[in-house]
C-alpha cells in the first residue's frame, strides 16, 4: 500500500484529536466524581441510579413521617399522663366527700374541685399539636370535645354518654406497600395515626345506667356529693377508679406504637446507609481509580503530542545533491 | 536506408517526453495538499513505426523505433474506490447525523446532572404524602399544588424542547437540500465543460477532480449512484430516483415537504426513498414512531416516539388524578405534555384537591389522598418514564457505536482512495530523479549523433591531407 504524506498527517490528526476527546472526558469524570456524565455512557447504570435516588427521597420522606407520627404520639402520651393525674386525684377528692359528716359548705368545695378537674380533663383531651388537635380521631381541624347548652360532652358533635361511635383511622404512608380497596386503607400497609377521643375517655353508659365517659362521671358524682345523695357513692367510685385505670392502660397502646415506629425508624435508617452506599458504587468514580486513569491518559496525550513534531519525516527530496 | 537525421528525432521525443514528466512531477507536487486532487502520471509509449497503411510503407529492414510519444497526461483514480468511498461516506453521514440529534433528545430527557421531570414526578408524590399528614390544611395543599405545577412545566418545557430540536433540524436540512440542489447544478455544468474538453482531446483531469468533489460532498446528504457515460460526463441517481441525467440533459428539484405524516423529501414532486446520507439520518429521527408505528411507518425510535411517549404519560397523569378528584372537578388540564396545566380552579383554591370523600369533609380526614398517593405510585410514572429515558440512553449508546464502526469504516476506505490517489513525496522525488536523468541522457544521445555527423561531414575522406 502506498503510504502518502497526507494519509500520515491525516491518521495522526485523528489519533491525537481522540486521545483530546478521552482526556477531556476523564478529566470531567475526575473533576465530578462520577463514573458517568450522560445517561448513554451507562445506561443500565443510570436507571438503576435513578430507582436508588427514589429510594433515598422516599426513605427520607417516610422518616419524616414517622418522625412526625412521634411527635404526635408524645403529644398524646403527655396529655394522658395529665389525665391519668387528674383522674387520681379525682378520686381521692371523691373518698373526701364519701365521708358523711360534712357539711353543705364544703361538699359545695368539693363538688367545685371536682369540676375544676373535669375542666382540666376537657383542656388536655383537647391538646393541639403543631396546629392539630391529638384527640380528634380521622379528623383534626375541629375541637374534638365540646359542651352543649345544658352542660353535657360531645364528642365530634356527638353526645359522649348517648351517641354511636365506631372506630376511627387516619392513616399514614410509611413505605409498607400502601394498599387500597375502593377507599378503604388495608391497614396493614399503613401506620393508623388516629387517637380516638371517644376511647380515650369513654362512651355510652354501663349495665347498671352509669357513664363510662370520665369527664360525665366525675360531673354526676360532683352532681350527687353536692346535693348530698352520698348514700350509693362507693358504686360510683368503683366506677371512676375503672375510668381511670382505662386511662392507664392506655399508656401501654401507645408505648406498643411508639415501639412499632422505632423499629421503622431504624430500618429506614439502615436502609438509608444501604442506598447510598448503592448510590456510590453506581454512579461515584472511585478517586485513585480516577486518577491513575487519568495519568495514563494524560501520558498516552503526551506522546501522541511528541510524535507529532516528528512526524514529517524527511524525505528523498531532503537528500538530493542538486 | 537509414535518413541523416533519423537519429535526432528519436533524442527529441525523448527530451520533450522527460520534460512532460518534470512538469507532470512538478505539478504533484504543487497540488500535494490540494483537497480532491488525484495524481497524474504522464501517459509514455513507444512510438510505433511503420504501417501498412501509411503512404510510404519505411523499409522494414529498419526496426531502430522513433523515440517516445507522449500520448497524454492521466489522473490515477479508481471508479470503484470513489463508489465505496460515496458509499462509505452516507452511510457513515447519516449515523453521525441521526446520533448528534439523539444527543439533543439525551439531553432533553437526560438529569444525570439535574433534576428533571423524573425527580418533579417523585417530588409531587412526596408532597402528597406530606399532604396526607395535613390534610385540608391550605399550606400543605398549596405546596402539593406548586409541585403539580412543576410537573406540567417540566413537561410543557421537554415537548418544547423537542419542538425545538425538530425545528432545529428541519432548518438544517433545508440549507443541505438547497446545498444538494446547488452541487447537482455544478455537476451538470462541469459536466458539460468535460464534454467539450473530451471532444478537443482533453483529458479534463482537474474537471474530473472537481466533479469528483462535488460527487463527494452529494454523498454526505444522501445515498447515490454514478454512471460514467461514454462521452465523459456522469448521470447521478438515488435509489430509483434519476437526479441528473447528463444525456437528457435533465436535473431534478429537491424539496423537503414538511407532512403530517413525516417529513418527505421529494425529487420534482415525487417522494425519495432514502437510504443513506445526513438526510436519510435526519429523517430516521424526526420520523421514526418506535413502538407507536403503526403498519408501514417507520419505527425507528425517534422524536416523535419520544412526544407520544411524553404525550401519554402526561395524558395518564392528568385523567388518573382528575378520575379520584371527583366527577367535574379537574385538577389538570389541556392534553399531551405541550399542553398540560394545573386547571383553574386549582390555581384559585389549593383546598380544590379533594382530601376526603366523607361526606363531612372534616379537616384531616386523608383517604382520597392516600388514595392519590397509590395510584401514582400503581400508575408508575417514574417507571414509565425511566424506560423512556431508558431508550434514548441505549439508542444514543448504540447509534455512537454504529456511528463510531461506520466512521471507521470510512477512515479505512478514504485511506484506500487516498493511498491510490494521493500524491507521494518520496515518489515526486524519485520521478523527479528519473525524468532528469532521462532528459540528460537524451540530450547526451543528441550530442552523441552530432559528434557523429561531424565525423561525416568534417573528418571523412580527408586522407593524406
Amino acid at each position: 500500500m502506498r503510504l502518502t504524506d497526507n494519509m500520515i498527517s491525516g491518521n495522526y490528526l485523528k489519533s491525537l484529536n481522540r486521545n483530546m476527546r478521552d482526556l477531556n472526558d476523564l478529566n470531567t469524570k475526575v473533576a465530578a466524581g462520577r463514573r458517568y456524565m450522560k445517561m448513554s455512557e451507562d445506561p443500565a447504570s443510570a436507571v438503576k441510579a435513578f430507582d436508588v435516588r427514589k429510594d433515598l427521597t422516599r426513605g427520607d420522606l417516610y422518616a419524616s413521617t414517622l418522625s412526625d407520627s412521634q411527635a404526635l404520639l408524645d403529644e398524646a402520651e403527655t396529655s394522658l399522663s395529665s389525665i391519668s393525674d387528674t383522674a387520681t386525684n379525682a378520686l381521692t377528692t371523691v373518698s373526701q366527700g364519701i365521708n358523711g359528716s360534712l357539711d353543705a359548705s364544703d361538699r359545695a368545695t368539693i363538688a367545685s374541685t371536682l369540676r375544676s378537674y373535669q375542666q382540666l380533663i376537657l383542656g388536655a383531651a383537647n391538646v393541639k399539636a403543631s396546629d392539630r388537635y391529638v384527640f380528634g380521631g380521622s379528623g383534626f381541624g375541629s375541637t374534638p370535645f365540646t359542651l352543649d347548652a345544658s352542660g353535657n360532652l360531645n364528642y365530634n358533635g356527638k353526645s359522649v354518654d348517648n351517641g354511636a361511635f365506631s372506630e376511627e383511622h387516619r392513616y399514614v404512608d410509611i413505605g409498607l406497600g400502601l394498599t387500597l380497596s375502593g377507599s378503604t386503607v388495608s391497614p396493614q400497609t399503613a401506620l393508623d395515626v388516629a387517637y380516638s377521643g371517644a376511647g380515650l375517655l369513654g362512651t355510652g353508659k354501663d349495665a347498671s345506667g352509669l357513664p363510662n365517659n370520665l369527664y360525665s362521671l366525675i360531673g354526676v358524682i360532683a352532681d350527687k356529693i353536692e346535693s348530698g345523695d352520698t348514700a350509693d357513692l362507693k358504686a360510683y367510685t368503683d366506677k371512676l377508679e375503672q375510668s381511670a385505670d382505662n386511662v392507664r392502660m392506655q399508656y401501654v397502646a401507645i408505648g406498643e406504637k411508639s415501639n412499632y415506629i422505632s423499629f421503622f425508624a431504624d430500618r429506614l435508617s439502615s436502609e438509608k446507609i444501604t442506598s447510598s452506599e448503592k448510590q456510590t458504587n453506581l454512579e461515584g468514580l472511585p478517586i485513585e481509580q480516577g486518577a491513575i486513569q487519568y495519568a495514563e491518559q494524560q501520558n498516552m496525550y503526551n506522546a501522541c503530542l511528541q510524535m507529532g513534531t516528528k512526524l514529517i519525516q524527511p524525505s528523498l527530496l531532503d537528500y538530493l545533491s542538486t | 536506408m537509414r535518413s541523416t537525421f533519423y537519429g535526432f528525432e528519436a533524442a527529441k521525443s525523448g527530451l520533450s517526453a522527460a520534460q512532460a514528466g518534470l512538469d507532470t512531477t512538478g505539478n504533484n507536487i504543487a497540488n500535494l495538499s490540494t483537497e480532491g486532487y488525484s495524481r497524474q502520471v504522464v501517459d509514455q509509449v513507444a512510438t510505433y513505426l511503420g504501417s501498412s497503411s501509411d503512404k510510404i510503407a519505411p523499409s522494414t529492414l529498419q526496426s531502430e523505433g522513433l523515440g517516445a510519444t507522449v500520448r497524454g497526461i492521466n489522473q490515477v483514480r479508481s471508479q470503484f474506490l470513489d463508489l465505496r468511498y460515496r458509499d462509505a461516506n452516507s452511510d457513515n453521514s447519516a449515523n453521525a447525523k441521526a446520533l448528534s440529534i439523539l444527543s439533543d433528545v439525551e439531553n432533553t430527557f437526560d438529569e444525570t446532572q439535574s433534576d428533571g421531570l423524573n425527580a418533579m414526578l417523585d417530588d409531587f408524590t412526596k408532597q402528597l404524602q406530606v399532604l396526607s399528614l395535613n390534610a385540608g390544611e391550605v399550606e400543605y395543599s398549596s405546596l402539593t399544588r406548586s409541585s403539580a405545577q412543576k410537573v406540567t412545566q417540566t413537561l410543557n418545557q421537554y415537548a418544547q424542547q423537542l419542538a425545538s430540536v425538530r425545528k432545529q433540524t428541519t432548518d438544517e436540512m433545508a440549507i443541505n437540500v438547497k446545498d444538494a440542489n446547488t452541487l447537482l447544478d455544478k455537476i451538470s455544468t462541469i459536466n458539460l465543460s468535460i464534454k467539450s474538453a473530451k471532444l478537443q482531446g482533453d483529458g479534463a483531469n482537474e474537471l474530473n477532480d472537481t466533479r469528483g468533489q462535488y460527487l463527494d460532498e452529494l454523498s454526505e446528504y444522501m445515498n447515490i449512484k454514478v454512471s460514467y457515460e461514454n462521452d465523459g460526463t456522469v448521470s447521478v441517481s438515488s435509489g430509483s430516483t434519476t437526479l441528473l441525467d447528463s444525456q437528457a440533459n435533465t436535473v431534478a428539484n429537491l424539496t423537503l415537504d414538511d407532512a403530517a405524516s413525516g417529513m418527505r423529501l421529494m425529487a420534482d414532486g415525487d417522494e425519495m426513498a432514502l437510504t443513506g446520507g445526513s438526510l436519510y439520518g435526519a429523517m430516521q429521527v424526526l420520523n421514526g414512531k418506535g413502538g407507536f408505528a403503526g403498519a408501514g411507518e417507520n419505527d425507528f425510535r425517534g422524536i416523535p416516539y419520544y412526544q407520544e411517549s411524553l404525550d401519554a404519560l402526561a395524558n395518564k397523569l392528568s385523567s388518573t388524578l382528575n378520575g379520584l378528584n371527583g366527577a367535574g372537578k379537574p385538577l389538570f388540564t389541556g392534553s399531551g405534555a405541550a399542553g398540560i396545566a394545573v386547571s383553574d380552579q386549582w390555581l384559585a383554591n389549593p383546598n380544590y384537591i379533594t382530601a376526603t370523600n366523607d361526606a363531612d369533609g372534616a379537616k384531616g380526614k386523608n383517604d382520597n389522598i392516600l388514595r392519590m398517593v397509590s395510584a401514582m405510585d400503581e400508575g408508575d410514572f417514574g417507571g414509565t418514564l425511566l424506560s423512556v429515558m431508558g431508550d434514548v440512553a441505549i439508542d444514543v449508546g448504540h447509534t455512537k457505536d454504529i456511528a463510531e464502526t461506520s466512521g471507521m469504516v470510512f477512515q479505512s476506505v478514504d485511506n484506500q482512495r487516498e493511498s491510490t490517489m494521493g500524491v507521494s513525496l518520496n515518489e515526486e522525488a524519485a520521478n523527479l530523479i528519473k525524468y532528469q536523468k532521462a532528459f540528460a541522457a537524451s540530450a547526451r544521445v543528441m550530442t552523441a549523433l552530432d559528434e557523429t555527423l561531424d565525423t561525416i561531414i568534417n573528418r571523412m575522406g580527408t586522407v593524406g591531407r
